[in-house]
C-alpha cells in the first residue's frame, strides 16, 4: 500500500532565518532550497522521505492546513485568530516570531479626538475579524477596510482612523507619521495540525510535534 | 442574466455522483433495517420552534401565524415523532431515515448548504450497549460502502461541563474552550482558575490513541458524572477492541461545539487520507412536550462518503434497438448489463454507442463489444 507523505507548509517572508534555524535542527530538515528566496518551486523534499514541506504565504499556511491540503504548518498566532478555523489545532507554541498586533493611528490627530464618543470606527487592516471582536468589546463597531499590505498609507491618505497590523520594532510605522497605540495581542509562531490528520495519523503526527518540542529554541 | 447559476452551495448531481450517492444510501438503508431499525419519513417543511430555527431557512406564508422552515438536520423531526406518534411504542425505539436537508449557511469544509442525511436513531435505552450498536452499525455501513482505514474518535461533554462550571466566569469560559479545541493548553490555563490546572492538563494528556490513554482516565474521575462517564468509554472500547481490533480508537474529550446537542458519549469517524469527518454521533435527550428520553444515533455524511469510497463502481452500459424483445432485454439486464434503448435507425447504433462511451451495442441478436475509450 502506498504510504501518504506528511505535509508540512512552511511561511515565506519575516520569519524565513527562524524557521530555518528550528527545522534543522529536526530528524526532517528540508531541503536547503526551501530557504532561497529566489526560487520559484513550492515543493521540497526533506531528510526524511516520508515528510514533504510546501512553502506558501504566511497569511495561506492556516488555510492550507484548515482543507488538509498539508497537514501540519507554522503560522502566527494572528493568522490562527483571525481565521479561527475548527479544522486547525494549535498545540505548540514554537518561541519564534515574536511580535504584536496593534492599532495604530495617526500621530498628528491623536490630541484632536475623543474616541470615547465613537460608535463606529474605520479600520485598514488585513484582520478585520481580530479588529471587529476587539472593538466590540469596546462597544464600538468596526467598518473595515481589508489591505494586505502598505497599511500606513491608509490613515495618511484619509482613508480610515486606525489600522490594526504586526508590529516588530515600531519603525515602519513611525517612518510614515503613525503612533502605536493599543496593543491587541502577543504573536508568536505555533505548531499547527489539521484535525483529521490528527486523529487518524495519531503516531506521525504526535511523534513531529514531540521533534519539535524538543527543538524549540 | 445567467439562467444556469444556481445560489451559492447548491448543486446539480450528475450521472456517476448521484447514482453512487443513490446506491450507498440503499445499502446503509438496508443494513439499518436488517438490524430491526424501522424506516420512516418526515416532511421537508415544519413550523418554527426553538429546537429547529438554528440555521435553517425560513418560509412566511401570507396567512400563517407561524413561520415554516425547511429542514436542517432530521434527527430533531425523529425525536419529535418518536415523542408524539409513536409515544406509545415499545422501548428502545429503533428508525432509520435519509432525506434531503437544506442549511442556511455551510461551513468551511462542507460549503454545501443543501445534502443527503442517513442516519438511525435509537431512543429511550440509556445503556452504553445502544452506543455500542450504533458504532457497530455506523462500521458496517460504512466499510459495506467502501470506506477503509477507519478511526473512531470518543468524546464526551461531561468533562468539559465539570470543568466550565468549576471555572464559573462565562467569558472565561467562552475563552478557554476556544483555546481548548484548539488543543492550546498555554493560552486555555490563562482563563482556567489554577485549582484547575491538573484538571484540565488531564484532559488534554488524554487526547491520543485510546489505548495509551485509558489508564489515565482514572484521573478524570472527579464526580459521578465523570466516573459514569468514563466507565461507559472504557465499556464501550473494550467490546470493539475485542471484537473489532483493525479499528483504530481516539480519545478527545476537549472536542466541544456550542451548538451541538449531543449530551454524553459522543463518537466522530474518520478514514485515513480522507478530509473531514465521515459519520458522526452520539447521545442526547430526546425531549418533547412531557416526555424525556435519553437517546443515541449517527448519521453518515454522505457527500464525504461518495467522494471517498475505495469501491470501483463496475458498471457494463449496452445499447440496444427499440424492437428488442423483452425476455432478451431481461436476460442482458440478468447478464449485469445498464441497457439504453436506441429510438434511431438500427444502423447507426454502433456509432451511437462510440459516442456515449458505452461497453456494448445489440444488433441481429448478438452482443458486439467496443473498446472503451
Amino acid at each position: 500500500m502506498k504510504i501518504q507523505k506528511i505535509i508540512i507548509a512552511v511561511p515565506r517572508g519575516r520569519i524565513t532565518k527562524e524557521c530555518k534555524n528550528l527545522l534543522n535542527k529536526t530528524s526532517f530538515a528540508p531541503d536547503p532550497q526551501l530557504f532561497n528566496d529566489s526560487t520559484r518551486k513550492l515543493t521540497f523534499n526533506s531528510t526524511n522521505k516520508n515528510i514533504d514541506y510546501i512553502k506558501v504565504r504566511s497569511f495561506d499556511v492556516c488555510t492550507f492546513v484548515a482543507f488538509g491540503a498539508a497537514h501540519l504548518g507554522i503560522a502566527g498566532d494572528d493568522v490562527v485568530q483571525e481565521f479561527d478555523y475548527s479544522e486547525v489545532y494549535a498545540p505548540l507554541d514554537l518561541n519564534i516570531g515574536h511580535c504584536r498586533l496593534s492599532v495604530a493611528a495617526l500621530e498628528t490627530l491623536l490630541d484632536k479626538e475623543d474616541p470615547s464618543t465613537w460608535s463606529n470606527i474605520r479600520i485598514a487592516t488585513k484582520y478585520p475579524n481580530i479588529a471587529k471582536n476587539f472593538y466590540a468589546k469596546k462597544g464600538v463597531q468596526v467598518e473595515a477596510i481589508k489591505l494586505n499590505g502598505s497599511m500606513e498609507l491608509a490613515p495618511t491618505l484619509s482613508m480610515c482612523r486606525r489600522i490594526v497590523d504586526l508590529v516588530s520594532t515600531g519603525k515602519t510605522l513611525k517612518e510614515n507619521g503613525l503612533k502605536e497605540i493599543e496593543k491587541i495581542m502577543d504573536v508568536q509562531s505555533k505548531l499547527i495540525v489539521n484535525r483529521s490528520a490528527y486523529k487518524t495519523k495519531i503516531e506521525e503526527i504526535s511523534s513531529i510535534i514531540e521533534t519539535f518540542k524538543n527543538n524549540i529554541p | 442574466m445567467i439562467d444556469n447559476l444556481l445560489p451559492p452551495g447548491f448543486k446539480d448531481e450528475i450521472f456517476d455522483q448521484s447514482s453512487i450517492e443513490h446506491k450507498y444510501k440503499n445499502i446503509i438503508i438496508n443494513i439499518f433495517q436488517l438490524n430491526g431499525y424501522e424506516l420512516v419519513k418526515t416532511p421537508l417543511i415544519e413550523y418554527e420552534n426553538s429546537i429547529n430555527e438554528h440555521n435553517s431557512f425560513f418560509i412566511k406564508e401570507k396567512n400563517e401565524r407561524k413561520n415554516f422552515i425547511l429542514r436542517s438536520d432530521i434527527t430533531m423531526q425523529i425525536a419529535r415523532l418518536a415523542s408524539a406518534r409513536l409515544k406509545n411504542k415499545q422501548r428502545p425505539l429503533k428508525l432509520c431515515y435519509y432525506g434531503e436537508v437544506v442549511r442556511k449557511k455551510g461551513t468551511i469544509l462542507r460549503p454545501g448548504r443543501q445534502f443527503l442525511q442517513v442516519g438511525a436513531e435509537c431512543i429511550g435505552e440509556n445503556s452504553y450497549l445502544a452506543d455500542v450498536e450504533m458504532l457497530n452499525l455506523a462500521y458496517q455501513s460504512l466499510t459495506a460502502v467502501g470506506i477503509r482505514d477507519i478511526s473512531i474518535e470518543l468524546s464526551s461533554h461531561i468533562f468539559l461541563d465539570y470543568l466550565f462550571k468549576q471555572n464559573k466566569t462565562i467569558e472565561k469560559n467562552n475563552l478557554a474552550r476556544s483555546f481548548l479545541r484548539k488543543k492550546d493548553i498555554k493560552n486555555s490555563l490563562k482563563y482556567i482558575k489554577s485549582n484547575l490546572h491538573d484538571f484540565t492538563n488531564n484532559l488534554l494528556f488524554c487526547s491520543g490513541d485510546l489505548e495509551e490513554k485509558k489508564f489515565f482516565l482514572e484521573k478524570l474521575k472527579v464526580n459521578q458524572a465523570t466516573t459514569i462517564a468514563v466507565t461507559e468509554l472504557l465499556n464501550i472500547y473494550a467490546y470493539f477492541s475485542n471484537n473489532y481490533p483493525e479499528i483504530k480508537f481516539i480519545l478527545d474529550l476537549t472536542e466541544s461545539n456550542y451548538l451541538n446537542y449531543h449530551t454524553g458519549t459522543r463518537f466522530t469517524i474518520f478514514a485515513k487520507n480522507i478530509r473531514g469527518e465521515v459519520a458522526r454521533g452520539g447521545r442526547y435527550i430526546s425531549q418533547n412536550n412531557s416526555l424525556v428520553e435519553n437517546s443515541t444515533g449517527f448519521n453518515c455524511y454522505m457527500d464525504t462518503i461518495t467522494k471517498a469510497s475505495s469501491t470501483i463502481e463496475k458498471t457494463k452500459k449496452i445499447m440496444i434497438p427499440f424492437d428488442i424483445s423483452v425476455n432478451k432485454k431481461n436476460k442482458l439486464i440478468k447478464d449485469g448489463y445498464i441497457i439504453e434503448t436506441f429510438f434511431g435507425e438500427k444502423h447507426k447504433i454502433k456509432e451511437i454507442a462510440i459516442i456515449k462511451n458505452y461497453d456494448a451495442y445489440f444488433i441481429e441478436d448478438k452482443i458486439i463489444q467496443l473498446e472503451k475509450k
